[in-house]
């Protein structure tokens, strides 16, 4: 799939279908998959709503949730997003080192927000939320544990892009494929804020 | 260009980053700080805003939807759609039945359900009124807090006696509650309070013959917003017709009617929403003595309607002809004098006649069920049993069985996880909770009760069952997140650890490996309720 097909107007993209769209498969497949996850994280938020204020037994939402410390990792992942769109800019204007650095920036600060997520989830499991203890640790869980999750597969898809640099020397032809990848870090930054929004500020209002 | 976004400069995103990052600090902003002149419900509204606003950024300009192909904007907003139409769905099916018509929704299958099928047995609670006894203590729908605001000193946890309030410092502490209280008064005195009602003399002497008040007794009120206001703010403690909890909680309805015609009743009323009240009182020949929450959140109008709902809103009381309101104004004028909860109880001790028990019956009879009322005695009876100072480590010095466990903890952790539903003194609501001050102990001296009794934490407990001639049908959770040592303290609490009970001599406290070695075993509430009926109970 590497090679071009065919040169044409559009810009920069390697990979190009030959069909009517003229749009990169990978890129369009990428919205798709978006699409289909925003349904699945639609679904999840949904769920934690519904039961949100029905657990039986504590600890609830405002027992353990701190909403400081939440709103540093809010902005850290805000800040992961910014990175990308300077990594996606450095490619395009072939200064690799910057494209280097700034890929690096965003796994890293990515790596934070995991690390604030797992030590939120420790100090929650002391407070007694626990999974199978009340529909609030439940539902809190599987909602943000999922979210956590597609972090993580980011941050490694990042990392294995920064690796791959090294080895197969990346230009602004290149391109799409970082694109796609920060395609879906944005979206999983865009999950995260309505997260914030939904699970943890409107709690305490 | 098909997706030339390459044309921006680095300027635009630092632009984007930084409202982004604006955006995330306001949102933390006002929920840490609430702007006083804001109301929750706008609060909520901004949040909503600001999430979605950061929401379209992202997704306009740094996932180039913005002059990228505008196929992927519709794939994208298809999903979206999709997403948001799954989310009304859930939400018209779950959500809002159960603020706007909350006996519909307590028709809905949620767990809740089982725990109050009116048929099964004689409850003195409506399922509606349990679900709220049992969720509003914890935490309560977006919906609900949109429509009342919680109370901004938790006090909605339903022991308000025996509360822990230093649990978890995310809760406002009373000075705070007090802050409130008073920006309430300076920032937003009601514009529309009239001067010549503010001005009035001495609220405690309404003379009825008073002219003001002879001449137009003004029986309207917004009787849709007293109503909506008592379901959400009263009802989980007073219960839905006003009929309380023997013990617990006192009646409103017929009651408050009593309190209004006092000399100074008016005003007590309005003191006890905006200030709370704590101490002793006596209702219908019972004792409670409990905490009522304060509302100095709700708005005056709220509070006047709520209150005029209380007097003369429920079925079972007949209004009387001369009913004169409760206006807003006289909420305000009583707004901004700082009392305290004790401060509203001595208030009360110097109404004149509060109990009229010979007009009281006749409408007691109509709003409490009857099975209420034979279980008062039994709520009573538990005090003679009572015989404190019995209970001391160091008396009892039986050689083998060790009685020692660690009391303190397990008081903390009945009253954090148990006195909600078993109540403070583990004397339970008959019919609905069963007791556990001294029924525990039989259950400890029953054949196979220890582990029994560990089980029930463990797995919880579902299926019929029969405490001192009454059923019981709820359900009773399980509390595995507890560790071995939290288990062994509240089940030896529950056993001896009640002032009403006696701790026999040779009591053998459960231990923490004891607890240890039921774990695992996968139980279900029915499998537990299964060892019950081994124990050869009576
Ligand atoms: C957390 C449970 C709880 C909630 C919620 C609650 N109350 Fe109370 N209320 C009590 C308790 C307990 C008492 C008795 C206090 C005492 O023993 O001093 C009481 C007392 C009262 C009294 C005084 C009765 C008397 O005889 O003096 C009135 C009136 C009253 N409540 C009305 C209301 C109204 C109206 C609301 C809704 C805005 C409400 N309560 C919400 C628990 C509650
Ligand atoms: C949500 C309300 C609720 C809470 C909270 C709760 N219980 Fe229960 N409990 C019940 C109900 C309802 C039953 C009766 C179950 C039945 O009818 O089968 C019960 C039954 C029990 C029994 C068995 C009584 C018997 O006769 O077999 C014990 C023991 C018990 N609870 C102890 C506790 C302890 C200890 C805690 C705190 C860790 C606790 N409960 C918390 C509602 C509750």
């Amino acid at each position: 799939m590497r090679e071009t097909i065919a040169p044409t107007e559009t810009h920069g993209a390697a990979v190009l279908s030959a069909r009517s769209t003229k749009l990169p498969d990978i890129k369009l497949m990428m919205w798709v998959f978006l699409a289909s996850d925003c349904m699945f994280f639609g679904t999840l938020i949904g769920t934690y709503l519904v039961y949100n204020g029905r657990s039986l037994v504590g600890p609830g939402p405002l027992d353990v949730l701190d909403i400081p410390l939440t709103t540093v990792s809010t902005f850290v992942l805000l800040m992961s997003s910014f990175l990308m769109v300077l990594a996606l800019h450095s490619l395009r204007q072939n200064d690799i080192s910057k494209f280097r650095l700034w890929t690096f920036g965003v796994a890293f600060f990515g790596a934070i927000f995991l690390g604030f997520q797992i030590y939120e989830f420790r100090h929650f499991i002391d407070l007694g939320l626990t999974l199978q203890g009340n529909l609030f640790g439940t539902t809190f869980y599987v909602l943000t544990g999922t979210h956590g999750v597609h972090v993580a597969i980011g941050v490694l898809w990042l990392l294995s892009i920064l690796v791959h640099s090294y080895f197969h020397p990346w230009t602004s032809k290149d391109d799409v494929y970082l694109e796609v990848a920060g395609l879906y870090w944005h979206f999983v930054d865009i999950v995260w804020i309505v997260i914030f929004t939904v699970v943890y500020l409107v709690e305490f209002v | 260009m098909a997706h030339g976004n390459g044309k921006h400069g680095p300027g635009l995103y630092i632009i984007v980053a930084l409202i982004l990052g604006v955006i995330t600090y306001v949102e933390y902003y006002i929920v840490e700080f609430p702007p006083i002149w804001m109301s929750s419900g706008w609060v909520m509204f901004w949040l909503i805003a600001m999430s979605l606003a950061k929401f379209l950024m992202v997704i306009w300009f740094f996932m180039h939807l913005r002059d990228d192909d505008k196929l992927y904007t519709g794939f994208f907003a298809s999903g979206f759609v999709i997403a948001m139409a799954t989310f009304v769905a859930l939400a018209a099916m779950f959500l809002f039945p159960r603020a706007v018509a909350p006996r519909v929704a307590a028709a809905e299958p949620p767990a809740i359900a089982a725990h109050a099928d009116p048929d099964a047995y004689p409850s003195p609670l409506d399922p509606e009124t349990l679900a709220r006894i049992e969720t509003d203590g914890l935490s309560r729908t977006v919906v609900d807090r949109t429509l009342a605001p919680r109370p901004k000193d938790q006090s909605l946890r339903i022991t308000p006696p025996a509360a822990p309030a230093d649990t978890f410092a995310l809760r406002l502490d009373d000075d705070e509650l007090e802050d409130i209280d008073l920006a309430d008064v300076d920032i937003a005195p009601d514009p529309e309070a009239d001067p010549a009602a503010a001005a009035l003399p001495a609220p405690e002497d309404p003379e009825p013959d008073d002219p003001t008040l002879a001449v137009a007794p003004d029986p309207t009120f917004d009787r849709t917003l007293g109503a909506q206001v008592y379901t959400q703010s009263c009802s989980g403690c007073h219960q839905a017709n006003g009929q309380g909890i023997p013990g617990v909680f006192p009646p409103l309805a017929g009651h408050a009617l009593d309190l209004y015609e006092a000399d100074g009743g008016r005003t007590y009323l309005i003191d006890v929403m905006l200030y709370g009240l704590q101490g002793p009182i006596e209702v219908n020949g019972q004792t409670y003595n409990g905490v009522m929450p304060a509302w100095p959140q709700l708005s005056d109008e709220q509070i006047a309607a709520v209150v005029n709902h209380s007097v003369v809103g429920f079925d079972a009381v007949d209004e009387p002809d001369g009913f004169d309101a409760i206006r807003p104004d006289e909420v305000a004028a009583e707004r901004g004098k700082g009392l305290t909860p004790r401060d509203v109880h001595a208030l009360r001790e110097e109404l004149e006649p509060v109990d009229e028990p010979v007009e009281e019956e006749a409408v007691e009879e109509e709003a409490v069920d009857e099975e209420v009322v034979e279980a008062e005695p039994e709520v009573e009876a538990e005090p003679e049993v009572a015989e404190p100072d019995e209970v001391s480590v160091d008396e009892v010095e039986a050689p083998e069985p060790d009685p020692t466990f660690d009391r303190a903890l397990g008081a903390q952790v009945y009253t954090q996880n148990c006195s909600a539903c078993h109540q403070a003194n583990g004397q339970g609501i008959p019919g609905v909770f069963p007791p556990l001050a001294g029924h525990a102990l039989d259950l400890y001296d029953a054949d196979g009760g220890r582990t029994y009794l560990i089980d029930v934490i463990l797995y919880g407990l579902q299926g019929p069952i029969e405490v001192d001639g009454r059923t019981y049908t709820g359900l009773m959770p399980a509390f595995a997140q507890l560790n071995d040592e939290q288990i062994a303290a509240v089940v030896n609490h529950s056993v001896v650890g009640f002032d009403a009970v006696d701790e026999p001599d040779d009591f053998d406290a459960i231990r923490a490996d004891e607890v240890a070695a039921e774990r695992g075993k996968g139980l279900t509430p029915s499998d537990v309720h299964a060892q019950r009926q081994e124990l050869g109970l009576d």
